[in-house]
């Protein structure tokens, strides 16, 4: 019966005033829903505040002898363990400067004496409410930044471990399949039937260049992800490249029904790297013919802008899915979505890297239609100065 | 259960809003009762006080005692001495000439005495404790929470001194007055040591 030993989770508020009868009286208006601890003086509340079991709220009166409730709460406030303790200031003084004061000193509220007993129980509820919402907020903030951080450092790692991995496994790759190859090759010889011998040896090509150039593009892109190699840049023809790419193609082109046509047919001067260049020209127009629908047009065109010229490769294309803009390129990305051209392997994310190393830019965007890559390389200011 | 009989209550107090005062403690007649005994014990000699401090010139002893005064005032319902209290405090605290604070000083002086006097004949003695036989386990239960009420602070101590004033009393007759009052007063580290004391002293030694 007697509940008031038992203070099971009831919130504990200090009540702070030098009057006895005060003291009374906050205990009498809280003591059914809180529980109450007192001090008579501005030591003692200081003690309570700082002991193990610090209350939830302090009511503080203003006018003490010896020391007075500001000087109390700016100790409560400057000190860490205390500072976020909300306190109400309870005073007759009821005029604006005071009130002032005491907000300055980081008072959260102010109650105005002879005390009203609804008026004390709701400003008490209101102040806890706000401080268990302000609690729960920045414990919330902590932790999320703990499972950022958390999460984050993961991510490095992998990342980290991804590269290498890469690295090492081209290089552990290399040595035997040198030995597979040449075993192959053998064998291959050693077929009397002439036709099949000639299909085999057709087949067996084909998968070793797919093979070879896997292996050499997993090494490429790890060295250019982890810095380790830089490509150097030289004043090219875009356009000269594009024709030769075209034109190595060109087999590819009509066996899928489909007509190249590039509309930009004078020297575009740009800074890459020649081989690599055509290399990703070629991964670009490759991609392209496996999306794009049979006996369309593949159109490309380069647009003269203030520091770059960008190439646009346009082609008709059914289901180009929205992810694909943001994956298309990316290596690890759980959705990169078309299947068919996944046989590019590691290809594209190579170009990616490539065309980065040569301070451009390429992306992949969803037209009407279908899709365009576009490839935006640095202008040659020495070529167009001349041009 | 309760130790305080609400038989006695009064209808009407001179000077006081007994309405209002009872509003300030949740009508709650008891706690009432025991706050009007505060006011009685705590503000009966605040005149006297306040007229010496001021001719010693501690004007701000004298302030503070107007101040809670004022507060003590508003607490019960007494809202005429109030307002005097407050003109009071503020005349102190402006620091005006003597022979102005003067009047206010008296009229503060009068409507303090008019309470007074009511309170000492109409407040309902309060009921004494009486001596009853000393279950040990019971005393021994009762003091260990009181002794850890009153190391915390709790102002629960206040109730739980009331609701067990009789076992207290017959177990302590010799310091039962001084850890009430020392309670009464919230001045807890001296009931604390009053408390362990008496203890000691009591068939709870050992």
């Amino acid at each position: 019966m007697d509940t008031a030993c038992e203070p099971g989770n009831r919130s504990t508020i200090l009540a702070v005033d030098d009057t006895p009868d005060n003291l009374l009286l906050m205990s009498n208006i809280l003591g059914d829903e809180y529980r109450v601890k007192v001090a008579g003086d501005g030591e003692k509340a200081l003690r309570i505040a700082r002991s193990s079991a610090p209350p939830a709220l302090i009511l503080l009166d203003i006018m003490m002898p010896g020391m007075d409730g500001y000087e109390v709460c700016r100790q409560l406030k400057a000190d860490d363990a205390t500072k976020d303790i909300p306190v109400i200031f309870l005073t007759v003084k009821t005029e604006l400067d005071y009130e002032m004061h005491g907000l300055e000193l980081g008072a959260v509220d102010y109650i105005a004496k002879p005390i009203r007993p609804p008026i004390l129980l709701m400003r008490v509820h209101n102040q806890l409410e706000l401080k268990k919402h302000r609690d729960h907020l920045s414990a919330l903030v902590a932790q999320r930044t703990r499972e950022l951080e958390v999460a984050n450092n993961r991510l490095k790692a992998l990342d980290a471990g991804s590269r290498d991995y890469l690295r090492t496994i081209s290089h552990e790759l290399r040595t035997p399949l040198n030995g597979v190859l040449g075993i192959g090759q053998l064998a291959l010889a050693a077929i009397p039937d002439e036709k099949l011998r000639a299909d085999y040896q057709n087949y067996f090509s084909q998968s070793r260049e797919r093979l070879l150039s896997a292996i050499d593009a997993a090494l490429h892109l790890a060295e250019l992800q982890n810095g380790s190699a830089s490509i150097a840049t030289v004043p090219i023809d875009l356009t000269d490249s594009i024709e030769t790419v075209a034109a190595d193609l060109h087999k590819s082109f009509i066996a899928k029904g489909l007509s190249f046509e590039f509309r930009r047919p004078k020297p575009v001067a740009i800074l890459g790297a020649e081989e690599l260049l055509r290399q990703t020209l070629t991964t670009l127009l490759q991609a392209a013919q496996k999306m794009a629908t049979q006996h369309t047009d593949i159109v490309a065109h380069v647009d003269d802008e203030e520091t770059r010229q960008t190439l646009r490769i346009v082609f008709q294309s059914p289901n180009i899915s929205d992810e694909l803009q943001r994956s298309f390129f990316d290596m690890f990305s759980p959705d990169r979505p078309c299947s068919h051209v996944e046989e590019l392997g590691l290809a594209l994310p190579l170009a990616a890297e490539v065309v980065r190393a040569m301070g451009g830019r390429v992306g992949i965007r969803k037209t009407v239609s279908g899709a365009e890559f576009h490839l935006s390389l640095l202008k040659d200011t020495a070529m167009r100065a001349a041009d | 259960m309760t130790a305080i009989q609400d038989g006695a209550f009064p209808e009407t107090l001179a000077g006081i809003d007994i309405p209002l005062g009872l509003s300030r403690v949740l009508g709650k007649k008891p706690r009432y009762l025991s706050l009007l005994r505060k006011f009685l014990a705590g503000q009966k000699d605040t005149a006297a006080h306040i007229r010496s401090t001021l001719s010693a010139n501690d004007t701000d002893t004298a302030e503070r005692l107007a101040h809670t005064a004022k507060g003590t005032a508003g607490n019960i319902g007494a809202s005429r001495l109030e307002g005097y209290a407050a003109e009071l405090e503020q005349a102190i605290r402006i620091a005006i000439p003597p022979e102005t604070m003067v009047p206010l000083l008296n009229q503060f002086d009068e409507a303090l005495s008019e309470v007074i006097t009511e309170l000492e004949a109409k407040l309902p003695p309060e009921r004494s404790p009486e001596p009853v036989g000393v279950d040990t386990e019971q005393l021994r239960d009762v003091c260990a929470r009181m002794v850890q009420l009153l190391k915390e602070d709790d102002a629960a101590v206040d109730e739980l001194l009331t609701m067990n004033s009789d076992l207290l009393f017959s177990a302590f007759p010799r310091e039962f007055n001084g850890i009430k009052a020392a309670i009464r007063a919230f001045d807890l580290d001296a009931a604390l040591a009053r408390l362990e004391q008496a203890m000691r002293e009591s068939i709870l030694k050992s």
